[in-house]
């Protein structure tokens, strides 16, 4: 079951959230701290990597009543799904969705890099992507 | 585990991928390079300018790419590889050859035997000036700018010139490097 | 060796591109026209028509040479069939979907395709924003057709809602003198 799932762009805002199962939308200025906690937790988790590894910053979230997995792409953007602590493929959920973006948002002309995306047909598609089929 | 070939991947993306009639694509390039000619200056100013959008191209495309392919590219060699072999297979359904490295490896020519955008197009003396496939450049350039690549794409032979084939001459300026690792393993 | 040049390319063969390749380009080239216009829809949609127009003579010439059962300009109703079907399969590589006289203006015909399309299917605003077309682009290509087959006509393309569906209808209108002894 899927609650949450937004992008955040290469400087660290929120362009895009839709949300499920009645979970409740984030405020504006909510939305903003919101994103500013993600980005220094990513930041933290770069420096506290232990020496010779990879820093990957924050990937998943674990707590007991829900996980957040973060999908970063080379590009620096970052596909985040916030589901129940049994899903599955949370991770290829997240590059199905980068798809859906690179065709219904970077294809069209009227929109402009970086802003809020309003695209009927990425609402459509990432719907049919997170919302149960079956309840 | 040995990864895929760039070739093996692109064949396998283009085999997938979704089609248009190639002359649809050609003539509509075509026509915006007509456009230009006639609401620009001087033939510079139209090179400049096919080049910009293919730039503008070339930052969208990318995440097109990457969200479609599965690629890791550490050296230079591999990028180059990655841009002839699955790149141009992706869209345009053919593949170029990597050549003429200079001694640092930092600079690529990529050849064009064969190009889509080309189909039914005679340049005649009086545009002997144009760069029509400057697009290509700028998309290159584009895109290795948003995987943190600096570039320098110029068109170095050009078969509607009467070269014997199209040269795509690539010059890595500058490579930053990220402090993350992004999730494409 | 001889080099080949455009002549010798082989004219019956056909190759493709991935859509993807022509929606970045088309995606660009709104761009391109969105600025110059100023962001007004109707002069973009006028832009986008003026692109289209030259591709209508190329591809007249192309389907006709492939397809020998597509004979050229024969009367006005023959050419709009041309354009419902081997041209549309094509371009688009389907039929479009319903070809219909006016019944009122009878110099109006209407071609019409499902949505999404391949000038919309990207390059759309979002909804109520029915005011811009993308495939203003097609319409051109049409109206370049007809003026080589020598039926010149305006054509524009609109967006039409239905409860569930969404098409674009290219509204073909010609010139009076046009529909005359031609049909």
């Amino acid at each position: 079951m899927h609650y949450h799932f937004f992008i955040v762009n290469k400087i660290g805002l929120i362009i895009y959230d839709r949300y499920y199962q009645g979970t409740a939308k984030l405020s504006a200025n909510d939305m903003i701290r919101f994103s500013s906690t993600l980005n220094s937790v990513h930041l933290i988790s770069a420096q506290i990597t232990p020496p010779n590894l990879r820093k990957t910053g924050l990937k998943v979230l674990n707590t007991k009543t829900f996980k957040l997995f973060c999908y970063q792409t080379t590009t620096g953007v970052m596909f985040c799904l916030v589901s129940d602590p049994n899903s599955q493929d949370m991770e290829s959920l997240c590059k199905k969705a980068y798809q859906h973006y690179s065709d219904y948002v970077l294809k069209n002309p009227f929109y402009e890099t970086d802003q809020q995306i309003r695209i009927e047909g990425f609402d459509q598609a990432i719907d049919r992507l997170f919302l149960e089929k079956a309840v | 585990m040995a990864r895929k070939s760039s070739q093996v991947q692109g064949e396998q993306i283009w085999n997938q991928s979704e089609k248009v009639n190639a002359e649809l694509f050609a003539f509509t390039y075509g026509s915006l390079v007509v456009k230009l000619i006639r609401e620009l200056e001087n033939i510079s100013e139209v090179n400049r300018q096919l080049e910009t959008m293919g730039y503008n191209i070339g930052l969208r495309l990318i995440d097109d790419f990457l969200s479609k392919n599965d690629v890791t590219c550490e050296t230079t060699k591999d990028t180059a590889e990655v841009i002839a072999k699955t790149g141009f297979r992706m869209y345009l359904g053919v593949t170029c050859d990597v050549t003429n490295w200079n001694a640092d490896e930092n600079e690529f020519s990529l050849i064009l035997a064969d190009n889509p955008l080309t189909e039914f197009v005679e340049l005649n003396e009086d545009y002997r000036d144009l760069k029509y496939l400057n697009l290509l450049c700028g998309v290159i350039r584009g895109a290795l700018e948003m995987v943190r690549i600096k570039s320098v794409c110029t068109l170095e032979r050009d078969s509607l010139k009467g070269d014997e084939f199209t040269e795509l001459r690539v010059v890595i300026k500058e490579k930053v490097q990220d402090e993350y690792e992004p999730d494409d393993d | 060796m001889k080099r080949t040049t455009v002549y010798d390319r082989n004219l019956k063969a056909k190759r493709e591109v991935s859509v993807s390749a022509f929606h970045f380009l088309f995606s660009e080239i709104v761009q391109y026209c969105l600025a110059k216009a100023n962001s007004d829809a109707q002069e973009l949609e006028r832009q986008l028509e003026e692109l289209g127009q030259p591709l209508g003579a190329k591809f007249l010439e192309l389907v006709c040479f492939r397809d020998r059962n597509s004979k050229k300009d024969i009367n006005i109703i023959e050419c709009l069939r041309f354009i419902h079907g081997p041209l549309w399969k094509t371009l688009f590589n389907k039929n479009a979907d319903e070809l219909e006289q006016n019944t009122e203006e009878h110099d109006t015909f209407m071609i019409s395709e499902k949505e999404p399309s391949l000038c919309n299917q990207f390059a759309c605003l979002p909804k109520g924003d029915d005011y811009l077309n993308c495939g203003a682009f097609v319409a051109g290509i049409i109206e370049g057709i007809l003026a080589s087959a020598n039926f010149p006509a305006k054509v524009s393309a609109i967006f039409k809602n239905d409860e569930e569906s969404r098409k674009t209808v290219f509204l073909v209108k010609f010139n009076s003198d046009t529909i005359d002894g031609n049909y």
